[in-house]
């Protein structure tokens, strides 16, 4: 009888596969929240904290230095270090990420390779794309928060009653939401335009279009961004949700969306705020008054 | 889990079933019995749904009792990781708020930082 070996090539395996698996076998699928302890534990990674900006110090002087380092991965010491500045859910997120970069075989190939050739532009954000999508896999379990979502109604309630039991905060929630759902919605993400002055009127405060997704339906009949050039002030729509005192404050609203010179949308809208940002879910067209 | 005639009435949404019905070229009594359909139908009555509410088949079928499954290659290549010594240069994989990087000799310093604190970490425990 002829006998063969499984293989292992790893330029086979697809990012999901790792992640189910690694989920697997560390025991945490299908337990809420993901227990990053258990994944690290496995992979026999150590988790360090400390403020990248007093005990890293050289970074104030290194050249071109990017702003807010949050995490960093050494493979050597097999460590990851987040930034103890972060709230628990961005340090989640940041591990998770950092996760990414040791468990994707083209990661450990690229960014670990033995030479001193900086990863060119393009891969470093693919490969900075591929880690928070590894990341939110881990928070969200595969498809399992987008298909208890499909048993709510559309609607902004459903990721604030739902991302808590992911420890999953509300902007990877609504992300989340909207990239995997299969009707047709779209989230259009506003912040703040510019740090406010000490001591100035909250009210005041400026908010600009941050980024949009939409969900593939919804990119198929409408649009996948939107654009303006102008900030939105107090006394706009989206103002309605302005300021941490109205978080889980759920407002209706109706959008405009110029299509070209002539053609304009009418969407049903929801506004809420995490307190930092504004999200507006675009749901439906709106019903039309009648004449 | 939600049966398929409640995730259709979902799509209707505030619409009235004659709206609907109409928009879709079908009698009103038949979305009726469709909104209390326990199962999914099949055929051109499938399709029709999914062209008019422009959603795709599995918005229907979808389930949340899938469970997650392993591999055997993927669970070959995490138990090599899992124990292969790393012995190549001094490095890290950054994450920053704007998504860029920073240049070798800074990702050099940060890795024997994180080297330093760790051993560190160890004495004091």
């Amino acid at each position: 009888m002829q006998k063969l070996n499984v293989s292992t090539n790893t330029t086979e395996l697809s990012r999901e596969e790792i992640v189910e698996t690694l989920l697997v076998e560390t025991g945490t699928a299908g337990r809420l929240p993901t227990n990053e302890g258990k994944l690290l534990g496995y992979l026999h990674l150590e988790q360090l904290s400390f403020d990248f900006a007093q005990d890293v110090d050289f970074l104030a002087r290194a050249p071109n230095v990017p702003a807010k380092l949050r995490a960093a991965l050494s493979l050597n010491d097999r460590t990851i270090v987040t930034h103890s500045g972060l709230d628990s859910k961005r340090s989640r997120f940041s591990i998770l990420h950092e996760v990414g970069h040791f468990v994707l075989p083209e990661h450990r190939e690229r960014i670990f390779a033995d030479t001193d050739e900086t990863l060119n532009w393009r891969t470093r954000v693919q490969q900075e794309r591929e880690a928070n999508e590894v990341a939110a896999e881990l928070i969200f379990q595969g498809n399992r928060f987008t298909d208890e979502a499909l048993d709510y109604p559309l609607s902004c309630k459903t990721v604030l009653n739902i991302a808590p039991k992911y420890a999953a905060s509300y902007e990877s929630g609504m992300r989340r939401y909207v990239e995997r759902h299969v009707l047709p919605c779209a989230v259009i993400v506003y912040n703040k335009a510019l740090a406010s002055p000490e001591g100035s009127d909250p009210a005041d405060e400026k908010y600009r279009i941050h980024y949009t997704i939409a969900s593939p339906a919804f990119r198929k009949s409408y649009f996948s961004a939107v654009e303006c050039s102008e900030g939105f002030s107090s006394g706009s729509e989206i103002h309605k949700v302005h300021g941490p005192w109205n978080i889980g404050n759920v407002v209706e609203s109706e959008l405009v969306v110029a299509h070209g010179n002539k053609e304009q949308w009418r969407f049903d809208t929801e506004l809420f705020t995490n307190g930092y940002k504004i999200f507006q879910l675009v749901l439906r067209p709106s019903k039309l008054p009648s004449p | 889990m939600e049966n398929f005639g409640e995730r259709l009435r979902r799509l209707r949404g505030d619409r009235s079933q004659k709206e609907v019905a109409q928009g879709m070229g079908i009698p009103q009594t038949t979305l009726s019995t469709l909104e209390n359909q326990q199962s999914v139908p099949r055929g051109e009555v499938l399709a029709r749904l999914t062209e008019y509410f422009k959603v795709p088949i599995t918005y229907f079928y979808r389930s949340h009792t899938e469970p997650l499954r392993s591999t055997e290659s993927a669970k070959q290549f995490l138990e090599s990781i899992r124990t292969e010594p790393f012995s190549g240069k001094p490095t890290v994989a950054t994450h920053t708020e704007s998504g860029e990087d920073f240049d070798e000799d800074t990702k050099r310093l940060i890795a024997e930082k994180i080297h330093q604190k760790r051993a560190e970490t160890q004495r004091k425990h």
